[in-house]
């Protein structure tokens, strides 16, 4: 099953029953059914339209979706050009996005000009809901909207601060490095499948839950986020087997973007790597290039692990990772046993 | 290209690709430092300048800490991937 990640919608005659130009406001309630849904889901939700803006405006303050909207394109310009412009400004690739318009010509439209994209009409809905419903969600996934709104809010902030590094003091970003528990394998696997650059990726999502959920728990180690903007829940996880005395094969690492945007995904690392369970004189993964977890290989360069060559091998010390600083504008704090 | 352009040439793309002055960066200082925060698509935006700049393509195993330590370390790198090619 695809993952879902994103709606974009459609307006005149897809939301709406008719056309907004033309006064009409009525909501198609299959759509207005399914956008609750999906809000339920923590699947965000956006707009691209070929109304005026100052019209948009109205209609999202009129029905109150400023919340569930996360972005809105509103101009007379190209549909494809609206809906790139939401996928790089939410960085979701085409293929966990569905755009939805009851026009057949539209969704032709982009689906030859995004690669990749669902393209449906409003009456696929129902049917591809049902797919997602029937998977649990996590505390995190439910929150991703709100999530969202909170880091706009963050950006916002950050633009306007004159000074980075005294901004991201302000921001109080506290990172919390404790035992995997049973209740987190919900999350694990949400992060194992969601996240792609910051991925190790060596073992199929599958086998990689599988060997987690039969490891014992202190070789997993799980990474909470929150600052003042919000509380983003559980943002990284490492799964270590130990590989005789002195070594520990890393053998899942999974960080959430959302660490990236404060410069954090090393600090991340190296937290999860002093946890009392974590720590061994050396470590070893391999890394295969996926072509999406570039980022990761630039996260453990700069780490500082080191590729054995002749193989797809890199190499950690302990010595390297007490050489590693963290930024003064987080908090890391340790739990040293699992709480359920 | 004398050493010290190599250098400058390095400064630059470091520069660009990080989005900031490094200034008068010690040739012989960590150019990434963690107590600063770290962009991994920063390193990734430079190592791609690096290729570009200098005609190369850069190996997952040459991607070494020791090599990317500093600009005199990676000046170093690139000048003898010059010299093997000829």
């Amino acid at each position: 099953m695809r993952l879902l990640k994103l709606v974009i919608w459609d307006l005149d005659e897809t939301i709406l029953s008719g056309i907004l130009e033309e006064g009409d406001t009525e909501l198609d309630p299959v759509a207005l059914s399914a956008m609750k849904q999906l809000d339920g889901l923590g699947i965000l939700q956006s707009l691209a339209t070929q109304n005026p803006p100052e019209a948009i405006r109205s209609t999202i303050q009129q029905f109150d979706w400023s919340k569930m909207m996360v972005q809105v394109e509103a101009d007379l310009g190209s549909k494809a050009q609206k809906v790139k412009r939401i996928l790089d400004t939410l960085s979701i690739s085409p293929v966990d996005a569905a755009f939805v318009d009851n026009d057949p010509f539209e969704r032709a439209s982009i689906s030859a000009q995004i690669s990749g994209i669902m393209a449906w009409s409003v009456a696929d809905l129902p049917a591809h809901l049902r797919t997602i419903e029937d998977a649990a969600i996590t505390e995190e996934a439910r929150r991703r909207p709100q999530m969202y709104q909170e880091e706009q809010v963050r950006l916002r902030d950050e633009q306007a601060a004159s000074d980075y590094a005294d901004f991201l003091r302000s921001c109080k970003i506290e990172i919390t490095i404790r035992p995997y528990v049973s209740g987190d394998a919900m999350r694990a696997q949400e992060l194992l499948t969601r996240t792609h650059r910051m991925n190790l990726g060596i073992l199929p999502v599958d086998e990689a839950i599988a060997r987690l959920n039969r490891s014992s728990e202190h070789n997993v180690i799980v990474a909470e986020m929150k600052d003042a903007y919000g509380d983003m829940g559980r943002c990284g996880i490492i799964h270590l087997t130990p590989a005789g005395e002195d070594e520990a094969l890393i053998e899942s690492l999974a960080i959430s973007c959302r660490t990236r945007a404060r410069g954090l995904s090393l600090a991340m690392l190296a937290g999860l790597l002093r946890h009392p369970s974590a720590r061994f004189p050396t470590y070893r993964c391999r890394y295969i290039a996926n072509g999406s977890n570039l980022p990761l290989r630039m996260l453990l360069l700069g780490a500082g692990f080191k590729p054995r060559r002749g193989t797809d091998e890199l190499t950690f010390s302990a010595e390297q990772l007490a050489k590693l600083e963290t930024p003064d504008w987080v908090r890391i704090h340790y739990q040293f046993a699992p709480t359920e | 290209m004398s050493d010290q352009n190599l250098q400058e040439t390095i400064i630059q793309l470091a520069s660009a690709a990080m989005g900031k002055k490094l200034g008068r960066i010690r040739p012989d200082a960590p150019m990434f430092s963690s107590q600063d925060g770290f962009d991994s698509i920063a390193l990734m935006e430079f190592i791609l300048r690096l290729e570009d700049a200098f005609g190369i393509k850069i190996p997952d195993e040459d991607l070494d800490p020791d090599i990317f330590y500093s600009v005199e370390t990676v000046a170093a790198y690139v000048l003898a991937r010059l010299e093997s090619r000829g």
